[in-house]
């Protein structure tokens, strides 16, 4: 890369760093292979392993981990039916793809040594925008021009429209921001505090043991917000769908 | 035998084959409560200070500084607030409205109220006309 | 801040978007239909479990009614043994009695007639011993021999008057 960029190892940040493997170039695309990337195809791996095996005694009776894999799926299955109604069925494999995507980075990201994909605004702007495009693509393919009336709330009068129609339209666009924002920021502070909680452990030698206990708490923590941001930020993506589906606030 | 039925009939509930639509509705306000306080917290952070940005950037591109990023953090603070409303608005009505359902039973209690509110509406529209004839 | 390292965003993105679209397509191919699969095959079961449960039951309750209606025949049977029994026996024993009355009654007559028999005999007897006596002591306290007929004669009219007064 042309930049060249340097931060100490020992820093609370270099955990964040993507860790270019190499230096690949496509037509003046930088698709050099990361950490980053290699962390994003092990949830993609890990998360369809999983389903597979799990699933691969069909057993009638599930076993622990055939339960997961049900819970799993069918967790999903309410939140769309629930949200959207049954129209949302169709857009089932993808809510399910974006959930486990974004649950398995975040509990990857656990691991001691590892990397949490998700931390990256770059990441969770490009899943945020994608579902961005999804609901107004189908908001307009379904309703057409009519879909323009999202932006007009019922009941207000004409003078405060030009008011209201501005903040509207803002408050739209800033959906794929706050969506994005929030699972990153999520990340980000918990792994940072991690890291510097983990730092004092390696300072204070004996009297470690205190911020490791700390340490062995907020991990605790740390997972169930892993699983939670993955839950707000899919639960967001059907009540988008919904919006768009069935063009209502 | 009752009691054989009884077990039945709860085996069938167990398994989720006779779930009713009430008790889906409740564990959904549930989930979705959840998810609208994470949502609210972040909401007007975010459209406040991109909002501002946005502003910002105009005053330096027009050099209208400082009267865009006024009106822009203004916009910016309404539609944060304005995200952030709907939403526990939204959450609030799915979760009463599956409360109700679930202390009143199905549909006719659900007409009933819509009822009611209508008849509500009616009075105050009454009053109203009775207060401009005086 | 590595997260806003502009120059990571693009290889990011673009690494991004093939393994979300190789997920996708894993789980909307392979893994989801997988769990649905199983899913589908258990909720079938557990349905017809279930169904078959409530089928043996009904059959449970055919068969509790069939024996509880067989029961109540049974007693109504007995009930009805026992009435006619009962029936048969108070037949049975007006019977004797009007027979042992009868019998009685017919040894009573019986006795009665006897009894007016001797009666009669010893007022047979009684005539012929009153004539001889009255005219045995007629003779003494007359002295004279007296009619055999009168004597009869007397006598009848006394037992007649003792008749009369008894």
């Amino acid at each position: 890369m042309s930049v060249d960029r340097h931060i100490e190892h020992s820093s609370p940040m270099h955990q964040f760093v993507i860790g270019r493997l190499n230096d690949w170039q496509l037509g003046g695309l930088d698709i050099s292979f990361s950490k980053a990337a290699a962390f994003m195809f092990g949830a993609v791996i890990v998360a369809t392993l999983f389903l597979v095996l799990t699933t691969s005694r069909r057993a009638m009776v599930p076993g622990r981990w055939q339960s997961v894999a049900e819970l799993w799926y069918e967790f999903i299955a309410d939140m769309i039916k629930e949200t959207i109604g049954s129209e949302g069925r169709k857009y089932f494999p993808f809510v399910f793809s974006l959930f486990s995507f974004i649950v398995m980075c975040n509990l990857l990201g656990m691991l001691p040594y590892s990397y949490t994909v998700t931390s990256h605004i770059a990441v969770t702007i490009t899943l945020a925008l994608s579902v961005f495009v999804l609901t107004t693509f189908i908001g307009i393919t379904r309703h057409g021009t009519q879909f323009l009336s999202f932006f007009v709330p019922k009941g207000v009068p004409l003078v405060m429209l030009f008011l209201v129609v501005p903040i509207e339209v803002l408050s739209y666009f800033m959906r794929p921001i706050s969506h994005s924002v929030r699972l990153f920021a999520n990340m980000t502070a918990g792994h940072t505090m991690l890291k510097v909680f983990g730092g004092f452990v390696v300072q204070m030698g004996v009297f470690g043991v205190l911020p490791f206990a700390l340490i062995v708490a907020l991990t605790g923590l740390e997972v169930a917000i892993a699983v939670l941001q993955a839950y707000v930020f899919t639960i967001l993506t059907c009540l988008y769908l919904n919006d768009a589906i069935h063009l209502e606030h | 035998m009752g009691e054989l039925g009884g077990r039945i009939s709860k085996a069938r509930h167990d398994a989720g084959l006779e779930k009713t639509d009430a008790e889906r509705d409740t564990d959904a306000a549930v989930g979705a409560g959840l998810g609208a306080a994470w949502r609210i917290s972040i909401e007007i952070v975010v459209a406040l200070v991109v909002c501002t940005a946005i502003g910002w950037a105009l005053d330096y591109w027009f050099g209208t500084k400082p009267w865009l990023m006024l009106i822009f953090l203004f916009l910016g603070g309404a539609a944060g607030m304005n995200n952030a409303v709907r939403t526990a608005l939204r959450i609030d009505a799915q979760a009463t409205e599956a409360l109700q359902r679930k202390s009143q039973g199905d549909a006719p209690a659900k007409l009933g109220e819509e009822r009611a509110v209508e008849s509500a509406e009616d009075s105050t529209e009454d009053g109203e006309g009775d207060r401009r004839e005086r | 801040m590595p997260q806003f390292w502009m120059e990571d965003f693009a290889p990011q993105m673009v690494w991004l978007v093939i393994s979300f679209i190789a997920l996708y397509l894993l789980m909307a191919r392979v893994a989801l239909p997988r769990v649905a699969d199983v899913l589908e095959t258990r909720h079938g079961r557990i349905a017809d479990d279930l169904d078959q449960a409530a089928q043996l039951k009904s059959q449970a309750e055919t068969v509790i009614a069939e024996y509880e209606a067989a029961l109540a025949k049974a007693r109504g049977d007995a009930q009805a043994t026992i009435a006619q029994a009962g029936l048969e026996a108070t037949a049975a024993a007006d019977k004797r009695n009007a027979e042992i009355a009868e019998a009685l009654a017919a040894e009573a007559a019986a006795a009665a007639a006897r009894i007016d028999a001797a009666k009669t005999e010893a007022l047979a007897e009684l005539r012929g011993v009153a004539t001889e006596l009255a005219q045995a002591a007629a003779e003494r306290l007359l002295g004279a021999e007296v009619a055999a007929g009168d004597v009869e004669q007397a006598v009848d009219a006394a037992i007649q008057d003792n008749a009369g007064r008894s």
